[in-house]
């Protein structure tokens, strides 16, 4: 494992970046009287009446409503900023048989990725003056079926279908117009989430390079009653990461950039598996020679 | 495909030939044991020497191999021929091997069958041969070998409930369900013969498997197993099993795979010798026992041993060559042609000049391999193929790295031209910064500088990349080497891009610090420049001060001058100059002078020195009057220059005075431009352009309006400050009267309304706040006091019964009267109503306080008693001094007024007592004086309507009431005075009670009218009251109703029992959110009955409620909301401790999902409790454990039903199951 450690940071899209979407908006809130259980939203979140009856507006600070996640059609692009979202992070787009997006006034973008796709093809067509002149990809999802060592089992059970998608190589200038297309006709097509944005690269990834999961869920003993509660599970992933000294300051801003907000990292195409959209969770560079910095940097998976 | 089996097989054949010829020689031998000993050492002996003779050659072949990695691939090639020689000198061996162990595994296999058979007692009903010929037969048509499906029969047939034909179709559905499920064959083996011999458990295990049955089969089999009929059960296990899975085996048996399995095991079986045919072999491997432990055969075996594991090494080594030769030909089938071709055009002399390069060598190699080994006869044969490999490898080979060369190639150009782009960029942004030296442009500039560096890092990342790539094809292949190093070369080109590259990453990186030194420098000055700028700025700040200051003194002192000072200089000058009157004058008085006068008449010169003295002093005058002129003309000119100057500063402080006025008011300069624009109108300015300008005015004042929206804002807070000053006073101002108000009816007002509201929280209730209620009934009371308190009279009656009844009994209260009559009697008139007064306030709180049993509590009847004293302190008004037969007091009342009289009877007698006569007079008792009376008898009255309103009945059965009493006081002692007046005021209440329908019917014994209406009042009010915070219904509002809620009462012994008894078991049995909804709506109301129509919702919005109601001049809502201040306080506090519970129970943990936690915490905030969804796996835990339960149930109701447990229906249960 040679290449280096890569690492996008997605742009902000907010309402105002997204000109066209077939994704429906939910109703806009109001003024008047909401019951509990009414969810309205205001600009690109959700929030759900938590009192019996409220004329409060909606806000982050309101005590009759409560944020209760992104809009459907911004939770692709939800980076979980903010103040303890108490794990609103499994959200995701969804829509019958295509989700489509036209983005515009992003800067330059130099790497894209989509996390949590239940499609079965997508199209990045990216236009400043022709339609596709910045970028023109089309990619259908392989089959993913788990193996699982035995040739029977792929053949019998069903096709399943790659669930991320990155592309680090494409060049989209600055305030191109960005048409996403995320097909899985006959079904629901889903997306948890697109990152756009420029991706910075340092160093090496070397061997020890690894990955475990992070179990969410617990057994319940509630007298004789015994249960599982599920929650969704997450990763850790360790990249050993060897650093020139020219390449330290420039990637410890990074790590000082991207605490606190999710990013994508990729270690390499060979070990698909190490390319998560996580968040920083470590990152320790220690001197190992002269000139040379080694790191074990830490994500978690989101 | 069926000529590639037909070689197979042809070869196979003839192995199978030479097997059987080798068994015959080996059986012919095991005859003669002895000789045959000697003769195979001998044998071995040889072959020990020739492997020994081969091992060196061997070995310089393996050095051979080293010479180059291309010619080593093709080595392995010779070695494939050599194992293959190999092969054939042990060609016997081999084939005896495969003979020995084929048949070994079969043996092992029918031994299996045939101990199964006998530990089963033969329950299968199946022999030997019928399971051998079956699985022969499945060997046909599946995958599966014969000895395989002979194991896997073996284990079926301990499961001793299959037998017969259900064995066989067992036998066929476990071939299907391991091909379909993926599983071995005994783990199906295991499944299947447990479902068939327990079917009811087994399909249970089957389920888990993942092998359905619907609910109708498991039923029908339970159906089966319960009367035995097991061949049933199995059978339709098996149809299920074949409806799922039939086929599989024989599915995958129809495949390229499963032919080449199949082709396996016949030719597996093809070594398989009957036992009779293996008998011979093994008598003659036995006499080889013998053999094997002669120690010369054991040298024999060691010495060809060291040659063979020596050959064998090498063999290893190119065996693995190969795989990956054979890889990369098979990877690569589908280019070869395409590379050969292509090559064959570009390169075909480099490669033809290889190629023979290569057959040359090969030929070399075959001849030196050809005397390398005895064994390898075979050897120039398959040498004969490996130039064929060889070219292949290589081209294929050499287009992969052309083909990737290209590749790489195209990446290195387009990062390259990305750096080109780059530089251009960082050279137009350091343009842009050594023109500007601004900050931005330095950043900029510092931007683009480490995009470059990064464009030229990944340069030469890439570029060295592929330059070792192409140095290491360089330095093996003349193909490369020939242009490694000369322009147009692939590699004398990435050289110079690395060089170009990395020239670039040290320019940046120059620049770089170049641009950080700038800033370090920048640094430096900036920080060395705020001190500066800061003393720069002061100073210009002083000095515009000053030069204001000078120019307002400057312009000040100019139009004094002007006005005063100049013009006072120049009149003096002037009359000095002028017309000669003041030295004339100054003359004439030194001429007139004695001195002067003395000076002429003197001796001579005197005179003249007087006049010269005279000449010189008017010299004198004169040059002082030209020096004044001058210096007149001096300052009128300076003060001219100043006086332009200052006007100059002047105008243009008041230029800029303009300029921030128009700043700040920017209507104003709308206005003016609007003026000058009017005046062009005038002028004749078209519409369209004035139009036009109006618009960019209007522009212009709109983007102005932030400034003037801060002015409003100043202001804004300045009269807010100016307006929160003056309220800050009123309010400490009313809080002066605000206490006098509180101090006189907090005590009744608070008591009313908290006191409910906090019995309903369950804070302070049971008996003590029975007592604190009055004593009345605790919640009766609490709840008649809220009303009452309020104005609405409800049920006063019941504190004026309690009053009546206290005086009845006469307990503790003719101290009090006494003394109070007493002070009448000392203190007079003045005294006593002073007295009345306050027992009129005693009566009013009494009456708020309200009680509902007639002589419950004596502080509260001493209370009410006072004013009634104070009425009997008010007869002592009639004593009088003559004799009189008899005096008192008469009352005329109505429902509308009542009229009060003094009355005397005046015996009087004539002297000697001849004459008597008797008069009685009536004086109408003063407004003020009467007032003590009139509150009695209106309490009373009061009361009465109250009471009967609280009872539903209608007050128009008073309608037209009147009544009269005439209380006779002469000669009674103070005691039987009071009592006197009590039994008229109570003879009021029973002739008002009396007019009431029905009330009779409801009286206890002996019990007064009027006792029986408050009786009643209070009963009902204490009950329902009680009964609304419990939730019960309550009794109707009537006379019935109340009857009922005075005899519920009396279960408990008595109205206090009641209240206390319910109070507790209200603090005891009701939960908190209950007290608090309670607490909470008796608050609403109390809120409503004041205008309030919501609950504030915190403490702050509570005290904003009374701020507004201060503020807006409602002094008394303000005053009643403070005083439910209290109550407010005991809700909120039990609304926060319930909120603080509530936020307590939600525990994270007992979330699934982030949004269900936040809607927990949320909605307890709000005091709502929030339960998740119970988890899928929750749930079904609960329903098994309900689903054991009730099966449970099931077998003891069949079997108290003589049923037996496996008849009952356990539809629920399978139900169940399905939903797992």
């Amino acid at each position: 494992m040679t290449t280096p450690l890569q690492i996008l940071v997605p742009l902000a899209v907010a309402d105002a970046n997204i000109t066209a979407s077939n994704v429906a908006l939910e109703t806009a809130w109001t003024a008047g009287t909401y019951t509990i259980g009414d969810q309205r939203r205001v600009d690109e979140r959700l929030f759900e009446v938590s009192a019996a009856s409220t004329t409060e507006e909606p806000s982050d600070t309101a005590t009759d409503w409560f944020d209760a996640g992104p809009a459907n059609r911004y939770a692709a692009f939800d980076r979980q900023l903010g103040i303890d979202k108490y794990r609103v992070v499994e959200t995701k787009t969804s829509n019958a048989d295509s989700i489509t997006y036209t983005i515009e006034a992003l800067t330059r973008i130099g790497g894209l990725a989509m996390f949590g796709l239940q499609a079965a093809s997508i199209s990045i067509v990216a236009t400043v003056d022709t339609t596709g002149d910045a970028a023109n990809i089309s990619y259908t999802m392989q089959d993913a079926t788990d193996y699982g060592g035995s040739l029977w089992r792929w053949m019998f059970l069903p096709a399943t279908f790659e669930r991320k998608y990155i592309n680090f190589a494409v060049n989209i200038p600055a305030g191109a117009s960005i048409d996403i297309t995320i097909t899985n006709t006959g079904d629901t097509a889903k997306v948890g989430t697109i990152a756009l944005g420029i991706v910075s690269q340092f160093g090496t990834v070397g061997t020890s390079t690894g990955k475990k999961l992070l179990n969410r869920s617990f057994k319940k003993t509630s007298g004789t009653l015994t249960s599982l509660l599920q929650r969704t599970s997450s990763s850790l992933v360790s990249y050993n990461v060897t650093l020139q000294n020219y390449e330290g300051d420039a990637f410890w801003r990074l790590v000082e950039d991207i605490q606190g907000i999710g990013a994508v990292f990729v270690a390499s195409d060979l070990y698909p598996e190490y390319s998560i959209y996580g968040t920083l969770s470590s990152a320790n560079p220690t001197t190992a020679g002269v000139g040379i910095s080694k790191a074990i940097i830490e994500a978690e998976e989101l | 495909m069926a000529d590639f089996a037909n070689l197979v097989l042809g070869v196979d054949t003839s192995g199978l030939k030479r097997g059987e010829r080798a068994l015959n020689d080996t059986t012919r031998a095991g005859g003669r044991t002895e000789r045959a000993v000697k003769g195979t050492a001998q044998g071995f002996d040889r072959a020990g020497r020739s492997a020994a003779m081969a091992t060196p050659k061997v070995a310089g072949f393996g050095s051979a191999t080293n010479v180059t990695r291309g010619m080593a691939i093709a080595a392995t090639r010779a070695l494939t021929g050599m194992v293959i020689g190999l092969g054939a000198i042990i060609a016997t061996s081999a084939g005896l091997s495969k003979f020995v162990s084929a048949t070994v595994t079969a043996d092992a296999s029918q031994a299996q069958l045939g101990a199964a058979i006998l530990s089963t007692g033969g329950s299968a009903n199946r022999t030997i041969d019928q399971l051998n010929q079956h699985a022969a037969a499945l060997q046909d048509v599946t995958n599966f070998g014969d000895e395989t499906t002979n194991a896997m029969q073996g284990l079926l047939l301990t499961f001793t409930q299959i037998q017969g034909g259900t064995f066989d179709r067992a036998t066929v559905a476990v071939l299907d369900v391991a091909t379909a499920m993926g599983t071995d064959l005994n783990a199906a083996a295991l499944q299947v013969g447990k479902a068939l011999n327990d079917p009811v458990l087994g399909m249970t295990a089957l389920s888990r498997s993942g092998i359905q049955f619907t609910e109708s089969q498991k039923d029908a089999v339970k159906a089966m197993v319960a009367t035995n009929d097991i061949l049933g059960a199995q059978n339709l296990i098996l149809n299920e099993l074949e409806r799922q899975f039939g086929g599989s085996a024989i599915a995958a048996r129809d495949t390229l795979g499963g032919a080449l399995t199949s082709l396996g095991n016949a030719w597996g079986d093809l070594f398989e010798i009957s036992s009779e045919g293996s008998a011979a072999l093994k008598a003659a491997v036995e006499s080889l026992i013998v053999t094997i432990s002669d120690p010369k055969f054991i040298a024999s075996i060691q010495a060809i041993g060291v040659a063979m594991f020596g050959m064998a090494e090498v063999a290893m080594k190119a065996l693995s060559g190969l795989v990956g030769v054979f890889d990369l030909l098979a990877d690569n089938a589908d280019i070869l042609v395409i590379s050969i071709g292509v090559l064959a055009v570009t390169k075909l002399p480099a490669l033809a000049a290889m190629a023979i390069s290569t057959t040359g060598w090969l030929i070399g190699m075959t001849g030196a391999m050809t005397a390398a080994s005895v064994a390898a006869g075979v050897l120039a044969v398959t040498m004969n193929l490996i130039p064929f490999v060889a070219v292949v490898t290589g081209v294929t080979l050499l287009y992969r790295a052309y083909r990737d060369l290209g590749d790489t190639t195209g990446v290195t150009a387009a990062v390259t031209d990305t750096l080109s782009g780059s530089v251009d960029a960082l050279n137009v942004a350091l343009d842009t910064y050594s023109s500007s030296r601004s900050e931005p442009a330095r950043q900029a500039a510092i931007d683009s500088a480490k995009a470059m560096e990064a464009d030229a890092a990944a340069t030469l990342a890439n570029v060295s990349a592929k330059l070792a790539f192409l140095q290491v094809q360089a330095d093996s292949n003349a193909l490369f080497a020939e242009t490694a190093n000369q322009p147009g070369g692939l590699i004398y080109d990435l050289k110079l891009q690395v060089a170009e590259a990395e020239r670039q990453l040290e320019n940046a990186r120059r620049t770089m610090q170049g641009l950080v030194r700038d800033a370090a420098e920048v640094n430096d000055e900036a920080g060395d420049l705020p001190p500066i700028i800061r003393a720069a700025t002061i100073e210009a700040s002083g000095l515009a001060g000053q030069m204001g200051a000078a120019a307002r003194n400057a312009l000040s002192f100019v139009q004094n001058l002007g006005n005063a000072n100049i013009s006072g200089l120049r009149a003096e000058v002037a009359s000095l100059r002028g017309g000669g009157s003041d030295r004339d004058a100054f003359e004439a008085s030194i001429r007139g002078s004695d001195a002067f006068q003395l000076a002429l008449t003197g001796p001579v010169g005197l005179a003249e020195t007087a006049i010269a003295g005279l000449n010189e002093e008017l010299d004198a005058f004169d040059l002082r009057a030209e020096r004044a002129a001058l210096n007149a003309d001096r300052l009128g000119s300076s003060v001219g220059g100043v006086g332009g100057a200052a006007s100059a500063t002047a105008d243009a402080l008041q230029d800029q005075i303009s300029a921030l006025e128009d700043a700040a008011d920017p209507v104003r300069v709308y206005t003016r431009e609007l003026a000058k624009l009017d005046e062009l109108k005038l002028l004749g300015l078209s519409d369209g352009a004035y139009a036009a300008a109006v618009e960019e005015l209007r522009d212009q004042l709109k983007d102005a309006t932030p400034e003037v929206g801060k002015f409003t804002s100043m202001f804004k807070d300045g009269m807010g400050d100016a307006i929160d000053y003056m309220v800050d006073g009123f309010k400490d101002g009313f809080r002066g009267l605000l206490d006098i108000l509180k101090s006189t009816i907090m005590q009744a007002i608070k008591f009313a309304i908290a006191n409910p509201i906090k019995i309903a929280l369950g804070i302070g209730g049971g008996a003590a706040g029975a007592a604190a209620g009055g004593g009345g009934g605790l919640l009766s009371g609490a709840m008649s006091s809220l009303i009452g308190g309020f104005g609405e009279s409800a049920a006063i009656g019941g504190g004026i019964g309690a009053t009546l009844g206290s005086l009845a009994g006469g307990t503790g209260l003719l101290g009090g009267a006494g003394s109070v009559l007493a002070g009448l009697g000392t203190g007079g008139l003045s005294g006593g109503v002073a007295a009345i007064g306050s027992a009129i306030s005693g009566v009013g709180a009494a009456a708020t306080a309200g009680t509902g049993m007639i002589g419950a509590l004596g502080a509260a009847a001493g209370a009410i008693a006072l004013p009634l004293l104070a009425v009997l302190a008010v007869v002592s008004f009639f004593k009088t001094k003559t004799k009189l037969i008899d005096q008192g007091i008469r009352a005329t009342i109505d429902m509308e007024s009542a009229m009060f009289e003094s009355f005397k009877e005046i015996e009087k007698s004539r002297f000697w007592g001849l004459s008597k006569k008797r008069s009685t007079s009536y004086t109408a008792i003063s407004g003020e004086d009467a007032a003590p009376f009139e509150t009695a008898v209106f309490g009373i009255q009061e009361s009465v309507i109250g009471a009967m309103d609280s009872l539903g009945l209608s007050i128009d059965a008073l309608d037209g009431f009147t009544h009269e009493f005439k209380v006779s006081l002469k000669g009674l002692d103070d005691a039987a005075k009071e009592a006197a007046v009590l039994d008229a005021l109570q003879g009021l209440g029973d002739a008002m009670a009396d007019n009431i329908l029905g009330l009779s019917d409801f009286a206890l014994a002996g019990e007064a009218s009027y006792a029986t209406l408050t009786r009643l009042s209070a009963s009902l009010a204490t009950v329902n009251d009680a009964f609304r915070d419990l939730g019960f219904a309550a009794f109707n509002v009537s006379l019935a109703g109340a009857d009922a809620a005075a005899q519920f009462a009396g279960l408990f012994g008595s109205l206090d029992n009641f209240t206390a008894s319910t109070a507790a078991y209200y603090d005891q049995f009701y939960t908190n959110d209950e007290k608090l909804a309670n607490a909470t709506a008796r608050l609403g109301e109390n809120l409503a009955a004041l205008g309030v129509d919501f609950i504030p919702a915190t403490n702050k919005a509570f005290r904003d409620l009374v701020d507004t109601a201060m503020i807006g001049g409602d002094s008394d809502l303000a005053a009643n909301l403070i005083m439910l201040a209290p109550a407010f306080d005991a809700v909120t506090d039990a609304a926060n401790t319930l909120s603080d519970a509530l936020m307590a129970a939600v525990n994270e943990d007992a979330f699934a999902t982030g949004v269900d936690f936040r809607r927990g915490l949320s909605r307890a905030s709000n005091g709502i409790e929030y339960t998740p969804q119970q988890s899928q796996a929750e749930l079904m835990a609960e329903l098994r454990s309900q689903n054991a339960l009730m099966q449970s149930t099931l077998e003891i109701i069949a079997n108290s039903s003589t049923q037996t447990a496996e008849n009952t229906d356990y539809s629920n249960a399978l139900t169940l199951d399905a939903l797992v």
